[in-house]
């Protein structure tokens, strides 16, 4: 839970810039959507990769 | 080591001769495809009725898996403990030297019979004839080179038709696209041999490329 | 090995990836137009033209502000501007009837110049048609502008691309990201085959799995921005082209791994095939392009970028980006090697 709440907490961090650049229009003529896609795309992807290996790791420990 | 080479090209040629069927095989492969085709079409001349794209990207897919399924059994066809005895023999650069040249002439023997095949049956739209054969010697010679170190890769594998398949395809396909627009000029009777000076290097340049690294690779290949 | 398991270069991705994701998405897009309406007018007409602008800082009575039609030939000054807000202005021009040219229609470059925002336009924005009755005010006048680039740092506005030009510094990465990874995975094979240490196998296989792992990634952000772009996530395209025979290669490759049970003999036998495809694949991403037309910057007969793609302020974010990225990606080899090492030691023990 803790670990969770701290994550959110990160992620705003890190989105921020998105909602603090340019003018009233930026999501609908600015195409700001595409690079929140592409960011989201890259982190699901890091995130996917250290979930298998921590899986492998913990499958590792349990055969030790 | 040309003496060698010249010895394994006969052994291979006499190895072909008594196994008959296999190359005639391949060639009814052709024939069939072809004529699959031209039932598809609906029997009609596949000029009159598709573009010279199309007939091209037909005949090219065909060359593809015809080259594929006749050079994947270059290193399957004799036995392993055969092969040990060669390499006892000679050098690796010859035994792999030999497997491309032969591989080679097989490849454009089949090319021309595709040709005239699919010329007969579907007509065709190639004007300038010798570019297209100039296409079809450096496109089977350069297929024919890629297949056979991949053929050897996919024997270590016990190879079966799917893995020489992906393993080759993505290798050949630099290699098509460059072929494709190359033999594309002899659909037109304008163009002369020097206008497509600089596709026949990069052709050549490409074949040269692969049998120097079959030549490097080949040796790490055969030690077992 | 032993640089594996230090700590000091993997600590450099932070300040890299930050840095990068920070200016990347925290600098403005430079000043720029986003439409012009009407965008026809007959010769010889007076007309209002509203402009819509992005990021633009107009002003009331700014005495800077300069709104000009201009081609080849003529160059048309507004006889009137009125300020709507900062992005949004409406000017009035007179069309003279005798402009020099035969055309039937002429296009025109509207530039917009002010104090804060420099010079920027929008290129063709504004039609002039012959018409049959010529009549009206002449309205010429002779202010030559230079560009003058906007105050502050900047990354350029560009028609299409708008806010999605940032994707710069997070898709191409991948692919930097990827070759470089392959290229790992090369020289690991060429280091087996030359002296057959199990070790530089596992390098190279993990280095081909991770190098998979970012061309997926960027074959999935780029065809997002492809969608956007281009209106397709995939178009036929060298570069594309390029990317999707790595992968092909590189999946190929595992399938050929997965096929061979003797240890030895599967580490030798996917060497050889990954050393022969790597040089195709470097033929096929370096030379092909060069034989034909690409939508990528760069393209018809350089595979990389020239300066207009890539100005000034957008460089040095985009190569921190680049560096981060691999270095990242050489992270997340490393843990892969180590875990492979890990687990094979342990299955040896068992």
């Amino acid at each position: 839970m803790k670990n969770l709440l701290l994550t959110l907490l990160l992620m705003c961090v890190l989105f921020s810039p998105l909602f603090a650049t340019g003018t009233e229009n930026l999501w609908t003529t600015g195409k700001i959507h595409v690079v929140l896609g592409v960011l989201l795309t890259i982190l699901a992807g890091i995130l996917v990769f250290l979930f298998v290996l921590e899986r492998k790791i913990s499958k590792l420990e349990k055969t030790n | 080591m040309f003496r060698e080479i010249s010895l394994l090209i006969k052994k291979d040629l006499l190895l072909e001769w008594r196994m008959r069927y296999a190359i005639g095989g391949i060639v009814l492969y052709v024939v069939a495809t072809v004529f699959v085709i031209y039932i598809i079409l609906s029997s009609e001349k596949a000029t009159e009725l598709v573009s010279y794209r199309w007939w091209s990207v037909l005949f090219w897919i065909t060359m593809l898996f015809t080259a594929v399924n006749a050079i994947a059994k270059s290193f399957t066809q004799e036995n392993k403990e055969r092969l040990l005895y060669y390499y006892t023999l000679v050098r690796p650069q010859s035994v792999i030297l030999s497997k491309m040249l032969y591989n080679m002439l097989l490849m454009l023997l089949l090319s021309v019979i595709g040709m005239v095949v699919f010329s007969l049956m579907l007509g065709t739209p190639v004007k300038n004839y010798p570019l297209f054969l100039l296409a079809l010697l450096f496109g089977g010679s350069g297929l024919s080179f890629v297949l056979t170190l991949v053929s050897s890769i996919a024997a270590k594998a016990d190879g079966n038709a799917t893995l020489m398949a992906i393993l080759s395809l993505p290798v050949m396909l630099p290699l098509i696209m460059v072929l494709q627009q190359f033999a594309g000029n002899a659909f037109f009777i304008n163009i002369q041999l020097a206008d497509v000076l600089k596709e026949v290097a990069a052709l050549a340049a490409f074949d040269v490329l692969l049998v120097a690294m079959s030549c490097i690779l080949f040796p790490y290949l055969w030690r077992d | 090995m032993s640089l594996l398991r230090q700590l000091w270069w993997k600590f450099l991705c932070i300040p890299l990836l930050f840095y990068a994701f920070f200016t990347g998405m925290y600098l403005p897009l430079g000043p720029g137009i986003v439409r012009v309406t009407p965008a026809s007018v007959q010769r010889g007409a007076t007309i209002s033209i509203d402009i819509q602008g992005y990021n633009t800082h107009f002003k009331e009575d700014d005495p800077s502000l300069n709104v000009i039609l201009k081609n080849d030939n003529n160059l048309l000054c507004a006889s009137e501007i009125t300020i709507g807000s900062s992005s949004v202005i409406n000017a009035e021009y007179g069309i003279p009837p005798d402009l020099r040219t035969n055309n039937k229609k002429d296009y025109y470059n509207l530039i917009i110049y002010n104090e804060q925002d420099g010079t920027f336009f929008l290129r063709d924005a504004f039609a002039v048609e012959r018409a049959d009755t010529a009549k009206g005010i002449s309205m010429k006048c002779t202010t030559i502008l230079e560009m003058v680039s906007p105050e502050g740092k900047n990354f350029p506005y560009r028609e299409i691309l708008y806010e999605s030009i940032r994707n710069l510094f997070f898709h191409v990465p991948m692919w930097f990201t990827m070759i470089f990874l392959m290229l790992i995975a090369f020289i690991g094979s060429i280091l087996y085959l030359s002296n057959g240490k199990e070790e530089y196998d596992l390098i190279a296989s993990s280095a081909a799995g991770v190098g998979v792992f970012f061309g997926t990634l960027g074959i999935l952000t780029g065809m997002q921005w492809a969608n956007f772009t281009w209106g397709a996530p995939w178009v036929n395209d060298p570069k594309l082209n390029g990317a999707a025979l790595g992968m092909l290669v590189y999946l190929a490759y595992f399938v050929l791994r997965g096929s061979l049970n003797d240890e030895t003999k599967r580490a030798r036998v996917s060497a050889v095939y990954s050393v022969f495809a790597f040089v195709i694949f470097i033929v096929f991403i370096f030379v092909i392009p060069r034989l034909t037309q690409s939508l990528h910057p760069g393209s018809g007969g350089n595979p990389g970028f020239n300066t207009y793609d890539l100005d000034s302020v957008m460089r040095p974010v985009f190569y921190s980006a680049v560096a981060g990225f691999i270095i990242l990606g050489c992270w997340m080899l490393s843990l892969t090697v180590r875990y492979r090492q890990l687990f094979k030691i342990q299955s040896e023990k068992n």
